[in-house]
């Protein structure tokens, strides 16, 4: 077995606000082994975003701080890393794409210039013209037509698909190991979105880069993870190859996300089961399980004790429930 | 009884909504006059028609004038061509005035529920406006309605004195709901109404939603782009793309023979959650972008994308025509 590529240890993002302190990411740990594709999926303000930041260390500070755990990637404590070294790592071995492509791109430098300069940043040996053409290659390969002449193009001049595709080849132009998409194709519509993702999907494989894909479309992952972390209110409380979280979810939460989404292969007239209630508020959280006041199989158990991410005897597949399912 | 009645009305197939090519254009002004340069052509003669009782969907890319012509067909917009009719009553040549009226019989339901409602507005100042406006009843009565509505959409009439900042993003859509059924209109326009939610949230609204279809006996337009949000909520389903409807028909003879390439193209797209038919799918993946709708292509403006293109696309415009029972396509090959 491959070590891991990367090992996030009792994680702990918080953000010190004026109402008090919320516990965005509270004591998350997984791995991810080189070349993985891991969907981590939740709703709003589960933390998925906050997980990703933290691992290529760019939480605003202040209000939001690492207050503790470790996150190893090739071996090595991020935390531990000073900025300069973290510039160094940015780009070059970690990437990051956003879900907006309209505001993640410099509106005043043509996009060739913007993938140009990360090439040339990270590599000293190489010369501009080396780094020019490394940007009309990098174009190329996430199929921008007419790469040559596009590069030199602005990006209000490219559709958001495009845009999209331009922040890919910026991300992917150094070759980096671990690739972070946060919600890369939310902004898009859904023929768009196939095209981003099935060209994604090649990217990573060709290179071998390994992709922590942060949605909350589960249609999403089904179709582009291996690995699957589910998160509610700043914790994972499932982690399962990608099969297993549908086929066989562990968590109540999960088997609910499940029932409440309409599906395309659903029969007309069939009624969702929606998740009463709301997510806690994570400025209180209860004590228990976050998830006990939602939960139809909740005991006085799950109230008082907050459960620890178990195996629950299928194989990989790890819950944080009393009563998995 | 009303569930009956609307049971009774949906078997005769009445049409409440009937739209007859609506065309949406927003002009370009440029030069150094002002002159109109070029026109948006949001809406470019769309057909439908919406049969009473029933929930007719209406999907689309972003740009592709859904928006658009749910709001031409409550004349929110002005439409510059066409002719919509509610209830058998021409509403595009209507005076101002006279489709003020007609308000009460149509409402809508916005996306954005941050947006939609008006922040120094107490919820129940919010629910109460349209009754006031149309003098529905005494302070007290009003009152009284407004807790009953809220009643109806769940939440609980003790936060009636509550501003819309304090209510998560599903409840204000409630409230939304709430504003939107106090005239008792027979037909809601409920644009994207859970695009902005989280899913667990999102099955909560679309059961209310149909809740309130049965009891009311209401008529949905409901607009958005998650086709599978669309078929679970709609009987009929139509298909937008550039200005245009390509395809009209029943929810599931459109989602298991669309006819039209784009609606297949479009389905192929969405990704299901089922890791298992996800590795068996195969994906029709669209080359390139939706074109601008200041200068659609000639004839069938998918021609540029569609791979079963022929002479004939470039040139005809090909019009919606009922190619099985029920099921409208507009294309030159459908199938």
């Amino acid at each position: 077995m491959a070590a891991n590529l990367l090992e996030v240890n009792n994680l702990k993002t918080y953000f010190f606000t004026r109402s008090g302190v919320v516990k965005a990411v509270d004591d998350v740990s997984f791995t991810m082994k080189p070349g993985e594709t891991l969907g981590v999926v939740g709703e709003s303000g589960c933390g998925k975003s906050v997980t990703a930041l933290s691992v290529i260390r760019l939480v605003a500070n202040p209000p939001g701080k690492i207050v503790g755990g470790e996150i190893n990637f090739n071996g090595e404590n991020i935390l531990e890393k000073n900025q300069e070294e973290m510039t160094e790592l940015r780009g070059s071995k970690i990437s990051m794409i956003f879900q907006d492509p309209m505001t993640s791109l410099n509106p005043v430098f043509n996009v060739g210039y913007q993938i140009a300069e990360t090439v040339k940043r990270h590599r000293k040996d190489v010369s501009s013209d080396q780094a020019w053409k490394r940007a009309v290659e990098m174009l190329d390969l996430v199929r921008i037509p007419d790469a040559r002449r596009r590069a030199k193009n602005y990006p209000h001049e490219f559709s958001g698909g495009m845009r999209q595709r331009v922040m890919i080849a910026i991300a992917l132009a150094c070759n980096p190991q671990l690739l972070i998409a946060d919600e890369p194709t939310t902004a898009l519509d859904v023929t768009i979105q196939a095209q981003v993702l099935e060209l994604m999907k090649g990217l990573s494989h060709e290179f071998g880069t390994a992709v922590m894909l942060i949605t909350h479309d589960l249609g999403v992952v089904a179709g582009t993870c291996q690995q699957v972390n589910v998160m509610y209110a700043g914790g994972i409380i499932e982690s399962a190859p990608v099969k297993q979280i549908f086929e066989s979810p562990a968590h109540p939460y999960t088997v609910g996300l499940l029932q409440s989404i309409p599906r395309l292969d659903d029969q007309h007239g069939s009624k969702l089961t929606p998740i009463p209630g709301q997510p806690p508020d994570l400025l209180n959280p209860p004590a228990g399980c976050p998830y006990a006041a939602r939960c139809p199989k909740v005991q006085s158990r799950c109230r008082q004790e907050k459960p620890r991410l178990m195996p629950v005897g299928r194989g990989e597949q790890v819950a944080a429930c009393f009563y998995p399912n | 009884m009303v569930q009956q009645q609307v049971e009774a009305e949906k078997k005769t197939g009445q049409t409440l909504v009937e739209v007859k090519g609506l065309k949406v254009h927003f002009p370009i002004k440029g030069g150094l006059l002002g002159r109109t340069v070029a026109n948006v052509k949001s809406v470019d003669g769309v057909d439908l028609f919406v049969r009473r009782g029933e929930t007719l969907g209406l999907v689309g890319e972003s740009g592709c004038g859904k928006t658009t012509t749910g709001r031409a067909i409550l004349q929110l917009i002005k439409p510059t061509a066409g002719s919509v009719k509610l209830n058998g009553v021409e509403l595009t040549t209507m005076p101002s005035n006279e489709i003020r009226k007609r308000r009460a019989e149509m409402q809508m339901v916005f996306q954005d529920p941050y947006g939609s409602l008006d922040p120094r507005y107490t919820v129940g100042q919010i629910v109460a406006e349209p009754l006031e406006n149309f003098q529905r009843g005494t302070p007290k009565q009003i009152r009284e309605e407004v807790a009953h509505l809220l009643n109806v959409v769940g939440i609980n009439p003790y936060y009636v004195n509550r501003f819309a900042h304090e209510f998560s993003g599903g409840q204000r859509q409630r409230v939304g709901i709430a504003r939107a059924l106090a005239l008792h209109p027979s037909f809601i326009v409920a644009d994207e109404p859970v695009s902005a939610l989280d899913v667990s949230i999102q099955a909560q609204v679309l059961n209310l939603l149909q809740d309130l279809q049965g009891q009311f006996g209401l008529t949905y337009l409901f607009v958005a782009h998650n086709l599978s949000v669309v078929k679970h909520i709609s009987e009929r389903v139509a298909v937008m793309y550039l200005g245009r409807v390509v395809e009209l028909a029943q929810s599931a003879s459109l989602y298991e023979t669309p006819l039209h390439p784009y609606t297949q193209a479009l389905l192929s797209a969405v990704p299901v959650p089922d890791p298992n038919i996800e590795a068996r799918r195969k994906r029709i993946i669209l080359e390139g972008d939706v074109p601008s709708p200041v200068n659609p292509p000639s004839g069938c403006n998918f021609h540029p994308r569609c791979w079963k293109a022929q002479a004939i696309c470039r040139e005809v415009i090909p019009p919606l025509e009922e190619k099985q029972s029920n099921h409208y396509a507009a294309c030159h090959f459908p199938g």
